[in-house]
């Protein structure tokens, strides 16, 4: 059996995956029925794309979930075999621990890519079955990149996470800090920091919005749906006079956050993982 | 052949390095034992020499090949079994082997069938579907001696192995490492077994406090100092007792004479009493067993 398929596999039938592709089709349904619902009553349907609103929506959501998806992935296949000696039972195989770590990376990668697909996938086929019209592909390939690069962040996090405490409780409790903060305390910050600053309608509130968003991996995802959406809130916030780049948002800037997320928490837990047992 | 060179290792955690210049040999078709207190830093050389802990200074090397720096072609030789094995719970006894028979150049479409093989051998035959994390201790060391000899290796790491094993697994496990000495693979076995390591070893490595206090040949242990030598004669006589005090300090115990650390073996003895005319009934070496051979030796290193 090849090894890296092996670890692909043990990935896939983690619960993580699992849970956020059946989350997908129960919240996009019930999201797709509460919108038409609203639209149709307030006669909205022609002002405000469902298709466009649909994603900003579940793109919140799956911000919220895909961290989650992360960590539970990146301590399933690497942090807990770490600190449980499960690990050594492989490492003591002709293989480096570069070889290892790097396997176990590619395939966190490859099953976050495989799941969120599926569960952008079943969400295509609800909003084709409540709306009628499939959603924007440019769109849903945007969110996509942004929710795997979201997923590899949090993954490579919790990579890190593991060579620096040692017990399993010690690394579920600093991934549990970790989410907290970045995923709900910063949130919370930006919108506060948004408002505090003009508003969010103003350039100067979305221009610290994406700033705030840039450094923080969990908010990826709404970052790449903005640029691909043209604006920060979809149709309910009217988007900058001035376009994306006159509030930071540019495709450099966010390529290199993406790159930098994907890469640079599970560098450094590369280069801990060759120096330190 | 496992050769240990300056072997050193510090935990950040501890002020007392683990091991400090830690040096050993096994050869190839040889087994020799660790033994040490708890702490004494055996499973710290037994981990640097499986390739799962990284030395602070010295190196390991197997079959001439450094743990470190040929990493790869280091463990393609070498098995380990350690002394908690822990297995991904979830992962199925076949499953997990083809796994690991992976990362090996083994003959495709033969594995599977040398898997089961294994597996029978260790004594887990019909439990090849189970989950591992449903495995008792004994079980687990079982399935970790089967992972450990998926590619044939040609030494041996043994942290504990007996330790949680039933007495048929101990009798099996002695079985299958003498078996493997004769066929020319290197052993290091640790544990706290003291007399199974004294029938087994062919050397002992007595560890303490990071450092090789002593290695010892199997035929040593009868010529260490605590060995005794006890003769009894027909006639009991003055000219006995003369000439076994020239062997070693005797002393007269009710029924018979006793010699502590003779300088002769016994063999001589009983020919030289013979020939001083005195009829020996009972001439035997009573050895110090190695349970009081290390203790001496850790007082001694204090």
């Amino acid at each position: 059996m090849n090894p890296f398929l092996y670890d692909i596999y043990r990935v896939l039938r983690n619960r993580g995956v699992i849970l956020l592709i059946a989350l997908t089709g129960l919240l996009a349904l019930t999201a797709l029925t509460i919108f038409n619902a609203f639209t149709s009553s307030q006669g909205l349907a022609s002002v405000i794309s469902p298709q466009r609103t649909v994603l900003l929506i579940m793109g919140l959501i799956y911000g919220f979930f895909v961290p989650v998806m992360g960590i539970q992935t990146g301590y399933s296949t690497y942090a807990r075999d770490r600190a449980t000696g499960v690990l050594d039972t492989v490492l003591v195989r002709p293989v480096t621990r570069t070889q290892i770590i790097l396997s176990r990376y590619l395939a966190v990668l490859v099953a976050s890519a495989l799941g969120i697909g599926g569960a952008l996938a079943l969400l295509d086929v609800m909003d084709l079955v409540e709306v009628g019209a499939a959603l924007p592909l440019g769109q849903l390939v945007g969110l996509y990149i942004g929710l795997v690069v979201e997923a590899v962040a949090f993954a490579g996090i919790l990579f890190l996470i593991a060579h620096l405490v040692r017990s399993p409780g010690a690394i579920m409790g600093s991934a549990v800090v970790v989410f907290v903060l970045i995923d709900i305390v910063w949130f919370f910050l930006l919108l506060f920091v948004g408002v505090l600053l003009g508003g969010l309608t103003s350039a100067q509130g979305q221009a610290q919005v994406v700033a705030l968003e840039y450094v923080d991996p969990a908010g990826y995802p709404f970052l790449m749906l903005a640029w691909v959406q043209g604006g920060l809130f979809g149709d309910v916030i009217s988007p900058p006079a001035g376009g994306l780049a006159s509030i930071g948002l540019t495709l450099g800037g966010l390529a290199v956050a993406g790159a930098f997320w994907s890469t640079v928490p599970f560098a450094l837990s590369l280069w801990l993982a060759r120096r330190r047992d | 052949m496992l050769e240990f060179s300056g072997l050193s290792k510090r935990y950040p955690t501890s002020r007392e390095p683990a091991l400090l210049g830690f040096d050993l040999q096994v050869r190839d078709g040889e087994i020799v034992g660790l033994v040490g207190l708890n702490g004494a830093g055996k499973t710290s050389a037994i981990r640097i020499a499986a390739g799962v802990a990284l030395p602070s200074d010295g190196t390991v090397r197997v079959d001439g090949h450094d743990i470190v720096g040929e990493k790869r072609i280091a463990s393609a030789h070498l098995g380990w079994v350690p002394e908690f094995p822990n297995f991904e719970p979830q992962g199925r006894a076949l499953e997990l082997l083809e796994y690991f028979a992976g990362y090996y150049a083994l003959e495709p479409g033969k594995t599977s069938e040398w898997i089961r093989f294994l597996l029978k051998q260790v004594g887990l035959a019909g439990r090849e579907y189970d989950r591992v994390g449903t495995y008792s201790q004994g079980m687990k060391k079982r399935f970790a001696l089967a992972a450990s000899l998926l590619h044939r290796p040609k030494n041996l790491l043994l942290d504990e192995l007996l330790n949680g094993l039933d007495p048929e697994g101990i009798r099996f496990a002695r079985h299958l490492i003498l078996s493997l000495r004769s066929q020319g693979c290197a052993i290091l076995l640790s544990s706290h077994i003291l007399t199974e390591v004294e029938q087994l070893a062919d050397r002992i490595a007595f560890v303490h406090k990071g450092k090789l206090l002593r290695l010892l040949p199997h035929q040593e242990l009868d010529r260490a100092p605590g060995t005794r030598l006890r003769v009894q004669v027909t006639h009991p006589a003055d000219g006995a007792l003369e000439y076994l005090r020239t062997v070693g300090p005797t002393v007269w115990e009710g029924r018979s004479y006793v010699v502590t650390s003779p300088q002769v073996g016994p063999h001589q003895v009983n020919r030289e009493l013979l020939q001083r005319g005195y009829e020996v009934k009972e001439l035997h070496t009573e050895r110090e067993d190695l349970e009081s051979y290390f203790f001496r030796l850790i007082e001694e290193a204090g």
